[in-house]
């Protein structure tokens, strides 16, 4: 039986700049996603996903509408969530290690216990013979793996995914996808991946949310009817093809055409 | 290169025009490989142009003294007991005005850089106070805190007090807010985000901070002394420069930076070792 774990009604997002002047990040968007699904959202940059994203987390306050998470109102993070960051966000000062175990670290976990856990996570990411370095010292995949890892170190049923691999370079961002699939279908979990890659949103997807900027909202929900599990091969898929085709023109017709600007 | 190496006509052929710039270069690049070496070189050729200069009666000794009239009045301050009252003052006054200076700039710095209100609110006091000339307010510490320690103590405690809160500051708003945000998405309480996050990121700065107001701490001792005092090295300094003491007085220079020169290296090697995970 599918159940919702993720709810989202109408909500809101508006930023406050300065001067009083206010954006609206997100409007009116509603979204449910399931146990264990894998959801895409894919949109331009500066259409809210980021923002949509923090607001599920409970990081972002909304401002209208709601969000529920396992039937519960969100009004701050929680312990079934856990975000992986597009910068990161690791703590240059600490090792692999002490990263991967830091929200364990948050939430009282011993010493002991909690780098036992943390060495569980370098074996599933991949990063044994590191967990002694510092951030500085690893490559950008290596960082996001910490990213990953310190994320499912306190098993969130749901993970919050913000452009995790947008910095990687196209090889490493190849083979981290197939990595968090094995991952997702080992451990279960639900998956809210933001990305502005129409590939990847295809690749990794149950279904792809494709938003649209200002205001940001659901401009379409694609269901991802290819067989899992998923190699690279897949994107040879002529049913891949023509959901990449269909994306694309989606999100380049929001845009104005050259010639648009050239008269304006 | 040792100076026991034949050249031999069967040495690697080296084109002749070529051979004479090219040993040049050789050697400035390999100089350039030695700072230890050309430093120790360029202070020793000064001190001998210094005394050759002072012994030729090119330097009137009497302006000028001579490395060897400077070492002699250091071996005399060193083995008679006009010294050591001197260092005991100016010790105890860059101690206690220094440790506070720093404790206080700590905290007060972790305040104004956390509360952004608050910290807008104090930026115009601190940078005016920041630029004042502080030696100008001396004559009033004089009258408020005596002529002994208190005045001291205040002029280093405010020379070391704005260095180290300035840089505070600027560490704690400069935490980068995606790691303050992971750690509110793992629901860490404020008190976690303050010794886990903000203080760590914040270090660099402050020991930045406390190099910073350590050379400012021994400006203001030995000004504030030279100016107006019972006892200290400025004191001395003062005294040994209206007698025309030029050996021991520039004695007493070289000991006070010499001090200074090895306090600020050991500040900067702790500074390096609690930075080392930033990327160079
Ligand atoms: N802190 C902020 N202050 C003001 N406006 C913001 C802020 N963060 C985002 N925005 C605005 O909200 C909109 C959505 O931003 P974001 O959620 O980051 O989009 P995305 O992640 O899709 O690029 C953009 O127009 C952006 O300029
Ligand atoms: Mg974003």
């Amino acid at each position: 039986m599918s159940e919702t774990v993720v709810e989202a009604r109408d909500v809101t997002i508006r930023y406050t700049s300065k001067n009083n002047s206010s954006v609206l990040a997100v409007d009116g968007l509603n979204l449910s996603i399931e146990r264990g699904e894998f959801v895409t959202i894919v949109g331009s940059s500066g259409c809210g996903k980021t923002s949509f994203l923090y607001a599920i987390d409970g990081l972002l306050p909304i401002h209208g509408g709601e969000i529920r998470v396992h039937g519960g109102l969100v009004n701050g993070p929680g312990r079934d969530r856990a975000v992986v960051f597009q910068e990161f966000a690791l703590l240059p000062w600490r090792s692999v290690l002490d990263n991967i175990a830091f929200g364990l670290e948050i939430r009282k976990v011993g010493k002991a216990e909690r780098h036992a856990k943390a060495r569980e996570l370098v074996d599933l990411v991949g990063l044994n013979g590191f967990e002694d370095r510092f951030p500085h010292e690893l490559s950008g995949g290596m960082r996001q793996r910490v990213g990953i890892a310190r994320a499912l170190a306190i098993e969130p049923d749901i993970l919050l995914m913000d452009e995790p691999f947008g910095a990687l370079d196209a090889q490493t961002r190849e083979s981290m996808q197939e990595e968090l699939l094995q991952i997702w279908q080992k451990t279960g979990k639900t998956v809210v991946f933001v990305t502005h890659d129409i590939d990847e949103a295809i690749y990794l997807a149950d279904r792809v949310v494709v938003m649209r900027a200002r205001p940001g909202r659901i401009r379409e929900i694609l269901p991802v009817d290819l067989p899992r599990p998923r190699t690279i091969d897949v994107k040879a898929d002529p049913r891949f093809v023509r959901m990449r085709q269909h994306l694309w023109h989606l999100l380049h017709d929001n845009e104005p055409t050259l010639a648009a600007v050239q008269a304006s | 290169m040792s100076g026991s190496t034949v050249i031999t006509p069967t040495a690697p052929p080296v084109p002749d025009q070529a051979a004479a710039p090219a040993m040049g270069a050789r050697v400035w690049a390999q100089l350039g490989e030695r700072p230890r070496l050309v430093r120790t070189a360029s202070a020793l050729s000064f001190i001998a142009a210094w005394q050759v200069g002072s012994m030729t009666g090119f330097l009137d000794e009497r302006f000028y003294s001579s490395p060897t009239a400077v070492a002699a009045a250091g071996a005399e301050l060193f083995t008679g007991t006009d010294m050591l009252p001197h260092v005991v003052t100016t010790g105890t006054e860059l101690l206690v005005g220094y440790g506070l200076g720093v404790v206080a700039a700590v905290l007060v710095g972790f305040v104004l850089g956390y509360y952004r209100v608050i910290g807008t609110l104090a930026d115009p006091v601190v940078m005016a106070l920041y630029v004042t000339p502080r030696l100008a307010i001396y004559p009033v510490l004089v009258i408020w805190f005596g002529l002994g320690l208190g005045s001291k103590i205040v002029m280093v405690f405010l020379g070391t007090f704005f260095m180290v809160l300035i840089n505070t500051i600027s560490g704690v708003k400069d935490v980068d807010p995606s790691l303050i945000r992971a750690a509110r998405s793992f629901m860490a309480p404020r008190s976690f985000i303050l010794r886990k996050v903000m203080i760590p990121g914040a270090i660099p700065s402050i020991m930045t901070g406390l190099r910073q107001g350590f050379s400012q701490a021994i400006i203001a001792v030995i000004t504030a002394e030279m100016f107006v005092s019972l006892s200290g090295m400025g004191n001395l300094i003062s005294t040994y420069g209206q007698a025309m003491r030029t050996d021991a007085l520039l004695f007493l220079v070289l000991l006070v930076s010499s001090f200074a020169y090895l306090a600020i290296r050991g500040l900067s090697a702790v500074e390096r070792r609690l930075s080392s995970w930033r990327p160079s």
